[in-house]
């Protein structure tokens, strides 16, 4: 739109005084500046910054071994319990089922047929009644596998299982949640 | 002028954008696992917060009734209870159920147990939550009394 009327490449000279001339004066000077650039860069189409031939394919090869097979740095580790911890929740498991059988037995004056007649039933405990009045515990979660016979004191079921699970092993959260 | 300004104007080429795209992908790529774990933590803190919606329920049952609610069933809310749970309150979600228990008293006397299959969804919630507190196979409880 300017063209016609300003010559960009001889900016007149500037006035001898007032602000409006100053600033005609530096535009004038800025777009002959422009102008001359956009000179050079027409006249060298090379002056682009060029991506390497290689570039693309290096990195969807990166991108593929990222997604199909991420290092496992990447990786947060998955959480697990300890050893300990699984055993002692197992047995916890195992005595409370343990705990329901006798009430049962205390209610109909014999063993349950299976653990469905004594309630909820765990996935990770199996029953088995040997006689009438002796029953077989078995419990297995992880690697961890405990079993129990209803002749042995029940001590030997419960173990250390209470000690653990009130507080060993498993991080707590500080001071537990706040209620 | 028009035709030179058109001339003049530069964009990204298909290769410069590919490029583009890949790096996106190398970032997302590597985000990825974090975000999963972030998701993780997120659903086991909502699931915490149910427990301890069900663990403060209780001891106000207990107050008010001198006694603790009947055992029922897994994803099943116990007599009484529900006027003491947040309204719309459900035992039975998506990723899992709650299940009160009523041991009677030996070793512990009432707890609740998040039962689900998504074992990272339960290590991660029993690591949020104090002791006392176990898991066997697919079930994570956590003792109220």
């Amino acid at each position: 739109m300017s063209d016609t009327y300003i010559d960009e490449s001889n900016p007149p000279n500037r006035p001898k005084s007032g602000e409006y001339g100053d600033v005609l004066s530096d535009v004038l000077n800025d777009q002959a500046r422009r102008n001359e650039l956009r000179k050079n860069a027409a006249a060298n189409p090379q002056s682009r910054t060029r991506l390497h031939p290689a570039m693309p394919p290096v990195l969807a090869l990166v991108s593929i071994w990222l997604w199909a097979f991420p290092p496992a740095v990447l990786r947060p580790e998955p959480p697990t319990i300890p050893v300990a911890n699984q055993e002692a929740g197992l047995r916890m498991e195992m005595y409370i089922q343990f705990s329901k059988i006798q009430g049962y037995v205390s209610e109909h004056g014999r063993l349950p047929r299976n653990l469905e007649e004594v309630g909820d039933v765990s996935s990770a405990v199996r029953y088995e009644p040997l006689t009438a009045s002796v029953f077989r515990l078995s419990g297995q979660t992880g690697t961890v596998t405990v079993d129990y016979t209803s002749t042995e004191p029940v001590e030997v079921l419960l173990a250390d299982a209470r000690t653990i699970v009130s507080g060993g092993g498993l991080p707590t959260p500080q001071g537990g949640p706040a209620i | 002028m028009m035709m030179a300004l058109l001339k003049d104007r530069r964009g990204l080429s298909l290769v410069e954008l590919l490029v583009v795209v890949l790096i996106i992908s190398i970032i997302a790529a590597i985000a990825q696992p974090q975000l999963t774990h972030v998701i993780v933590k997120a659903r086991a803190a909502d699931a915490v917060s149910d427990m301890q919606a069900v663990r403060v329920a209780l001891y106000s049952y207990q107050a008010d009734q001198n006694a603790w609610p009947a055992e029922v069933g897994s994803g099943q809310m116990p007599a009484g209870l529900d006027a003491y749970l947040p309204e719309g309150f459900n035992f039975a979600s998506e990723d899992y159920t709650l299940d009160f228990d009523n041991w009677g008293g030996t070793p512990y006397t009432v707890g609740v147990t998040l039962v689900t299959a998504d074992a990272i969804l339960g290590v991660t919630l029993l690591k949020m939550l104090a002791s006392p507190k176990w898991n066997a196979a697919d079930k994570y409880t956590w003792v109220v009394e």
